[in-house]
């Protein structure tokens, strides 16, 4: 409700102050100073208080003030014509003489003002100026005592009047118009007296001056009205700038308000930390908050994001915080796949086994039951591995988008998931026992991308297999490496391949080739695709060595300075282009290095694609001779063998090599694949697409996860939680994108407000079950019967009856909305009706209400029926509209209350949204 | 709350509360302005009770009528009586007042002072033919019919005419 306030305030401030504000007269290019210059010596003379000047001239200035007087008295019509002609005569022979003695006789007022001259012969000017008022203005304006606010006369000199008509004739404009007004208070001569005497007068030459300074700088007509103007136009930018700081501080409250919904929507509130029960909307949101959007949820905690929504070094935080958690999206699947698959195979290699007492059923749950011991399973806790895979997985996908060569980064991955996977316990050989066979087969897949050089060739791919980490796992027949197992004596049918490949000759790869014709075709693919990702990994190292090298860059057209711009504009305007010339040059070589990862990171996946063909193609589907199976290490997940309670029967040979699961281990390298677009997103900038891409990876993830969990659980319901998470997610997943987008504050702030009050509102209210609380306007044409009381013109309306003839109908109120299956329901509180100025009384000849405060407001309550699924509806009401009838505008005059029952039709044009529930 | 339960109330009431047949027009559902003529002689009879504090405690009495005012005759003297409601009280618009006879219009402004305007006005000429009193302000606008001098039942110096100064 704030917000809205200060948003109508703003409005209505806004429609007030003027558009476009007065513009300052513009000033010549040089106006003469000459005038200037006469002006302040003018005003110097009558400041330096010489009244010798005028005394001197005594007889002259009271003819010409008689003159002036006589002239009056002539144009009388009541003049005697003896008298008239006198006066003609008078004017034609100026030389005063018996004539104008006898007209001074007869004209009182003549007499009069000649003995105030006569005084002023005597006494210096006091009696034309207020001496007083001169000698206060003239300590303002002239000289360079601590009392003077501006030399005025200081202009007398040719090079002040010329800078300062030059640096600022407006305020030499207005400086003139003040001092102008000033002179005209201290005489007390009217403008043809004034005019008579001016020449005799050094206050009468300074006013005369003034004016003519002032006409002469900035052009007649204009000049009188420039400091009014100038006084106008600061107004109306304050105005505007107050306007501006109430709309900009509304829409931050908007935003800061939006940011909290998302928070409260997507991540974990402390009231669901709270609680006591392990529900599944805490697990849910906590896997947002933990793996989907960590940095806005970090933000989000105790009302964090609010403070974002002010000032833009903040909004650029919060843009970097959804930065990167789009750019974690693709972990974020990758992750929750591979952590799932390690949870779902850990300890349970054969499908067709109950569920290990107390396992987890997903590894979504694992955030709380990685605090119970329960959750361990004969010692080893699965949830806690599955969560290291998760977080190593994520670690690796958030370093290939941001640029990391994806070789290391999967080698990486796979050599934490090898670690993870193996186990050690009673009877397990050195190395340990595998937890995971199907881990352990996508781990030596991802490594292989590493393994297979620069120059791949077939025994160099071949190789690999022994020197990727987590190959040797399983090829290497139990020991802890290729260098401990050649210095082992007897080792000749410990390991599957051949001792003699250290040569790398392929012919000396003889175990492999004797004993598995099928593996030609798969190592020629990985040959392939191994050469592809040699390719794209050099050209991704010939970009590294562009970028350290100079190169002629092509940069946009420096700005032009033609001279009329200041020093401090040129250098903001060359540090401007500098800057903006650097960012592109940047952001165009990122572009390229990501683009070309994201090409690696493709290859690397077919790698781990091909190489999984080949691990399954050299397995065997019957048991091997002891000593030449390929991938020995399998015969290692069987670790509880032996073991005490729970005692479970876990039997993992060559001979039950996990085909099933291989289809679920392509799932997983796909995902990864896919993650490359994203890169290619990110790295032209391209934020909505890589928002899109992200969360189409995680809805894929999810989706999988869920039906597993629906398959493993035999609870189809088991997973919807999951699914549903995505749709808050969804929600806001244009508002992330737009945030990260945005190059600037401003950008973010409108892509902000955008979000948080879209058009096509009502659509929100459409749909069974959904419930919609907002601030919400209606426009329609309403008709009503009215009863009013109180003062109406001259009569006292005692709640008597009227009609209110059809009108336009704009209510702004709260609205309470309910969905239904075709159609919606709706309690609208109307505050005030903006077109209650419309409501003309039909019974008095049309006559609108007269304009007061009150008018607009129209407190009541309605009922809205919606015509099906449209923003149309039909809205019968009750308004109370208080002291509405007043016979004409007023502010606080007396009016009748009018009490309006009638119906509208209306279009809903919803505001802004404060609570949904539903879709 | 109760000033809603209030509104809600006089709304369900107020059709049956009172009507137009009431005596005291007060109480009516629309309170307006009535208007009057008196002679001078007769002012006392025809002010209503809330502008007379003589007569405090009779809510209900006499309410100014145009019906008791015989013919006029040109120059003759008669009073304009416009009285507010005392819930309106005082109104920020003048009282127009227009004579109209069959040879002359004339009109008059005046103010009402604790809601009443009692203001003296000589007969127009024509007036003897009949005469129109209408009091207009703001949103009221009412009309006294001063009937014309009946010539036949009347004595021929009933209106004798005026005598034109300086002839």
């Amino acid at each position: 409700m704030i917000v809205w306030w200060l948003a109508a305030l703003a409005v209505a401030v806004w429609s007030l102050a003027p558009n476009e504000a007065v513009a300052a007269p513009s000033a010549p290019a040089a106006p003469d100073a000459q005038p200037l210059r006469d002006a302040a010596g003018s005003l110097r003379k009558m400041c330096a208080k010489a009244p010798d000047i005028l005394v001197g001239n005594s007889e002259e200035v009271r003819e010409a003030v008689i003159r002036v007087q006589v002239a009056d008295a002539f144009a009388s019509k009541s003049l005697q014509t003896e008298r008239r002609s006198a006066i003609e005569s008078m004017l034609r022979d100026p030389q005063p003489g018996d004539q104008a003695d006898k007209l001074e006789r007869d004209l009182p007022a003549v007499k009069r003002l000649d003995a105030e001259l006569g005084a002023a012969t005597v006494a210096g000017t006091d009696k034309i100026l207020d001496d007083t008022k001169r000698d206060t203005l003239c300590t303002q304006i002239c000289g360079d005592a601590a009392t003077v606010m501006l030399d005025v006369c200081a202009f007398e000199d040719a090079a002040l009047a010329e800078a300062a008509l030059r640096i600022d004739p407006g305020a030499v404009a207005i400086v003139l118009a003040h001092v102008e007004k000033r002179l005209a208070e201290l005489t007390k001569l009217d403008t043809e007296q004034a005019k008579a005497v001016e020449d005799y007068s050094p206050y009468l030459n300074a006013k005369d001056d003034v004016r003519e300074a002032m006409f002469a700088g900035l052009g007649a007509g204009v000049l009188p009205f420039v400091g009014a103007e100038q006084i106008g136009a600061f107004i109306n930018t304050a105005a505007q700038a107050l306007a501006k700081v109430i709309v900009d501080r509304a829409k931050r409250e908007a935003i800061g308000w939006l940011l909290d919904t998302m928070a409260a929507e997507v991540c974990v509130s402390e009231k669901d930390k709270d609680a006591a029960a392990e529900t599944e909307k805490k697990w849910v949101r906590e896997e947002i908050e933990r793996h989907w959007l960590p940095n806005l949820c970090t933000l989000a905690k105790k009302d964090r994001a609010a403070h974002y929504g002010a000032g833009a070094a903040q909004l650029s935080a919060l843009r970097a915080a959804v930065r990167a958690d789009v750019g974690g999206l693709p972990g974020a699947a990758v992750g929750l796949g591979l952590g799932h698959l390690f949870l779902e195979t850990a300890l349970r290699p054969v499908r067709s086994n109950p569920r290990l007492p107390g396992a987890t059923e997903g590894v979504v749950m694992c955030h709380t039951d990685e605090r119970k011991p329960a959750a361990s399973v004969s010692g080893f806790n699965v949830c806690t591995d599955a969560l290291q895979v998760r977080s190593s997985a994520e670690a690796a996908m958030r370093a290939i988008v941001e640029g990391s060569d994806p070789r290391t980064a999967l080698d990486e991955l796979a050599t934490e998931i090898d670690r993870v996977n193996l186990g050690t316990t009673a009877g397990a050989p050195p190395i340990g026992f595998l937890k995971s066979p199907q881990a352990q087969l996508l781990a030596c897949a991802l490594s292989m991308g590493r393994a297979v050089g620069d120059e791949p060739t077939k025994p160099s791919v071949l190789v690999g297999l022994l020197e990727a980490p987590a190959c040797w796992t399983l090829v290497g027949s139990g020991y802890e490496n290729l260098a401990v197992a050649l210095a082992t004596p007897g080792t000749k049918p410990v390991l599957a391949i051949d001792t003699r490949v250290s040569g790398q000759q392929f012919e000396q790869l003889s175990t492999l080739v004797r004993l598995h014709k099928k593996v030609r075709r798969p190592t020629e693919r990985l040959l392939d695709a191994s050469k592809k990702l040699a390719a794209a990994a050099k050209r991704v190292a010939e970009l590294e060595d562009d970028a350290a090298t100079p190169q002629d860059v092509r940069l946009p057209a420096p700005p032009t300075f033609d001279g009329t711009k200041k020093p401090a504009e040129a250098a903001d305007a060359a540090s401007t282009y500098l800057e903006d010339a650097l960012a592109s040059q940047l952001q165009l070589r990122r572009a390229k290095h990501l683009h070309a990862i994201a090409d690696v990171l493709e290859a690397a996946a077919d790698v781990a694609s091909t190489t999984l063909d080949l691990l399954e193609s050299v397995q065997p589907s019957i048991a091997p001779p002891p000593g030449t199976e390929l991938l020995p290490g399998l015969k290692y997940a069987d670790p509880i063998q032996g073991a005490s309670a729970p005692t479970v029967a876990m039997k993992f040979t060559a001979t039950t090599f996990p085909r099933n699961a291989l289809r679920l281990l392509r799932v997983r390298v796909a995902t990864i694949k896919r993650a490359a677009s994203l890169a290619r997103a990110i790295g032209d900038e391209d934020w909505g697409r890589a928002g899109n891409d992200g969360f189409a990876l995680l809805i894929e993830a999810v989706t999988e996860v869920r039906k597993r969990l629906a398959t493993t659980t035999k609870d189809p319901k088991k997973g919807e939680p999951l699914t549903d998470a995505l749709d808050p997610l969804g929600k806001h997943l244009g508002t992330l994108a737009a945030i990260a987008t945005a190059k600037d504050s401003d950008e973010m702030a409108e892509a902000l407000d955008a979000a948080a009050n879209p058009p096509g509102g009502w659509r929100s209210k459409l749909g069974k079950g959904n419930f919609t609380a907002s601030l919400t306007a209606h426009a329609g044409l309403m008709g009503a019967y009215e009863t009013r009381h109180g003062i109406y013109g001259a009569q006292f309306e005692n709640w008597s009856n009227h009609g209110q003839a059809p009108t336009l109908f704009l209510p702004f109120g709260l609205e309470l909305a309910w969905g239904l299956e075709k159609t919606v329901l709706a309690l609208f509180f109307p505050i005030i009706d903006p077109a209650a100025f419309l409501g003309y009384d039909l019974g008095k000849g049309g006559r609108l209400p007269g304009p007061n405060p009150l008018t607009v407001l129209g407190p009541g309550i309605a009922g809205r029926v919606a015509f099906g699924k449209s923003p149309f509806g039909l809205m019968p009401f009750v308004l109370f509209r208080p002291r509405y009838r007043t016979w004409e505008p007023t502010a606080n005059g007396p009016g009748a209350h009018v009490v309006q029952i009638g119906a509208a039709i209306t279009v809903d044009v919803t505001l802004f949204r404060l609570f949904s529930r539903g879709r | 709350m109760m000033n809603a339960v209030r509104i809600l109330l006089i709304l369900g009431l107020a059709p049956i509360a009172c009507d137009d047949s009431d005596e005291c027009w007060e109480n009516r559902r629309i309170v307006s302005p009535r208007m009057g003529l008196a002679l001078p002689s007769e002012v006392d009879q025809q002010i209503p009770p809330d502008a007379d504090t003589t007569r405090a405690g009779d809510t209900c009495g006499d309410e100014p009528t145009c019906d008791a005012m015989p013919g006029l005759c040109p120059g003759d003297a008669f009073v304009v009586i416009h009285q507010l409601s005392s819930k309106v009280g005082e109104t920020q618009y003048p009282l127009k007042l227009g004579l109209t006879t069959s040879c002359a219009e004339a009109e008059i402004e005046a103010h009402h002072i604790d809601g009443l305007v009692l203001r003296p006005v000589t007969a127009p000429p024509c007036a003897e033919t009949g005469l129109v009193v209408t009091a207009e302000i703001a949103n009221s606008r009412l009309q006294c019919r001063v009937p014309p001098i009946d010539v036949e039942s009347s004595t021929s110096d009933v209106c004798a005419p005026q005598r034109v100064e300086g002839e």
